[in-house]
């Protein structure tokens, strides 16, 4: 009798710590955010259900501006972010953990001869006013800009990162896979052209930007200038499921699993 | 008669589960504590020990911390150094609710954020990481060589508004100032102008990078530039701004730049925060970045 109820207390003593208050029911996890944080954060959500089978866990995308503003409102319980908080969106009762960091490399064809430009001749090109290599310390011939889709993440990050929110300039090559922009690159003295880190081919030159040269410490340490910080947030008083899906995606498998996505780990 | 002893014998018997609950969960906690050391250190073995910390706040501090950081990671390199900023509050608030392990801070700590760290039971220690200075510049040919931090504090308000009346020519005096998000204007209004002052109105918003051709012959200015040789760099009530006068805190406008840490420490804590402090990493940087150290 007593070792009966002590087990059922046990029992008991578990599900208050795991904060369910019934284990027949599926708990609901609502994430919500950046897109390009939605995609990676897939194969994460996938394992973590296989480990939680009780989990039923929805992931959408709708930005991150609105998802801070859904997470306030209690609608969601994770807001997926593709950059930091801003001070005015920032309050008390909100937690952001930084997940993965992730690089924008500038490639050029190895034969060109300029291999370091800063921020403001980076703008400049991509915006379109400057549109010769001579202008930019390097040899003849008009720069060929070659862009990605528009509804790239990575090009919406760029313009975030490099352009203060302008757009790239319209006129120029625009392709979907970054192993279109490397062949084109690779074929095209003249071209310029950005990947994310992972997709970096030693068939083309990545610049340095500012002097900074694009390496794993130098994204971590925040010096590298076109690097991108993804963020899990959560309200202060988070539901026991979303902080587990936090503790997962910081942990070791979480991490690897975004490696294995490109990204860059942080723990 | 009989009723009345009934609840007193139930109340054990209905208080019991908690005192077991309790008992249980005594039984349980440091189990599980003592499961996961073992199997941390079980992995440690293994592997080489994989640690991470993640530092947020001031933009201030970031040049060195992104310095220290790769150093830092490039002699331990299974160890993440994560640097990001976000300014003073946010690195403050960060390290109260948990979200980073080292603030990178530039003021005094907020009263909000003291209280939130009261509430949270949170005990926050701070170290001193370096100090910056502003110094007031004006044009080569200006007669004067000196002013009080009365006298400064009177121009940059526009209660004196000729040089005259500092000793030196019958000339209006030409106010600039900084942008206001800035570092250098944070330091100068706080040492020089108080709470209850402002900058005049009539200043005129010069960065450092115009500085030389905006600070003409009866102009004033003040920059955190400490080695402009094309213009004259004033000492404040007798005290030149160098190294040693800066780091004593005899040079008054200046600031001191601090690193928290929630208590108590981690050794990855404690172990980064010395070299910050060791005279050949974290303070040699501050050198090459134009900054006082803590022990110069």
């Amino acid at each position: 009798m007593s070792t009966c109820r002590l087990f059922s207390l046990i029992l008991l003593a578990c599900t208050l710590l795991c904060g369910c208050k019934k284990t027949t029911e599926p708990e609901s996890l609502l994430i919500a955010g950046a897109s390009p944080l939605r995609y990676r954060l897939e194969q994460i959500v996938k394992k973590f259900v296989a480990a939680n089978p009780n989990a039923h866990v929805v992931c959408e995308a709708g930005g991150s501006a609105a998802a801070l503003v859904a997470l306030k409102h209690g609608a969601i319980d994770i807001a997926m972010l593709s950059r930091p908080v801003a001070a005015d969106e920032d309050d008390q009762y909100l937690r952001d953990y930084l997940i993965a960091r992730d690089g924008l490399a500038i490639i050029v064809n190895p034969s060109n001869p300029v291999s370091d430009l800063s921020e403001s001749q980076l703008r400049r090109i991509f915006k379109g006013e400057v549109t010769k290599w001579k202008d930019v310390g390097g040899s003849e011939g008009k720069i060929m800009l070659i862009d990605r889709d528009k509804k790239s993440s990575l090009r919406q990050s760029l313009e975030e990162l490099l352009l203060d929110g302008d757009t790239v300039k319209s006129a120029s090559t625009a392709v979907a896979a970054a192993a279109d922009v490397i062949a084109a690159v690779k074929a095209t003295p003249t071209a310029i052209g950005y990947v994310t880190l992972h997709k970096m081919s030693p068939a083309v030159k990545a610049l340095r930007v500012g002097g900074v040269e694009m390496t794993k410490l130098t994204m971590l340490s925040g010096r590298y200038p076109l690097s991108r910080s993804f963020y899990l947030a959560v309200h202060l008083k988070a539901s026991a499921l979303a902080e587990r899906f936090v503790a997962f995606t910081r942990g070791q498998q979480g991490q690897a699993t975004l490696a294995e996505d490109g990204l860059l780990p942080v723990f | 008669m009989q009723l009345e002893p009934r609840p007193s014998r139930h109340r054990p018997t209905a208080y019991r589960p908690r005192r077991w609950a309790i008992r249980c969960l005594a039984l349980i906690g440091p189990l599980v504590t003592a499961f996961a050391t073992f199997d941390g250190r079980a992995d440690a073995q293994q592997h080489p020990v994989h640690q991470s910390i993640q530092i947020r706040g001031s933009s201030a501090v970031i040049p060195l911390a992104q310095r220290v950081a790769e150093a830092y990671m490039t002699d331990h390199p299974n160890t993440i150094v994560a640097v990001s900023s976000g300014g003073n509050r946010r690195g403050i608030k960060s390290l109260i609710v948990g979200t980073c392990d080292m603030a990178m801070v530039a003021t005094e700590i907020p009263p909000d954020l003291e209280r939130l760290a009261l509430e949270r039971h949170v005990q926050l220690v701070g170290t001193e990481l370096f100090h910056d200075a502003v110094v007031a510049v004006v044009h080569p040919s200006n007669s004067l060589w000196d002013l009080s931090m009365h006298q400064l504090h009177e121009v940059f308000r526009g209660a004196i508004t000729n040089w005259k009346e500092l000793g030196g020519k019958n000339a209006p005096i030409v106010v600039l100032t900084q942008d206001p998000d800035s570092g250098t204007f944070d330091i100068f209004k706080k040492a020089v102008l108080g709470n209850d002052a402002v900058i005049t109105p009539k200043a005129i918003v010069s960065p450092d990078d115009e500085l030389i051709e905006h600070v003409t012959e009866n102009a004033i200015a003040y920059t955190s530039e400490h080695d402009m040789k094309e213009l004259k760099i004033l000492s404040i009530g007798g005290v030149h701004a160098n190294v040693r006068t800066i780091a004593s805190g005899q040079y008054p406008i200046r600031r001191t730049l601090r690193l928290y840490q929630r208590k108590p420490v981690t050794p990855l804590g404690k172990a980064l925060l010395d070299y910050f402090l060791a005279p050949d990493k974290g303070q040699a940087f501050v050198r090459t970045l134009g900054d006082v150290p803590v022990n110069p």
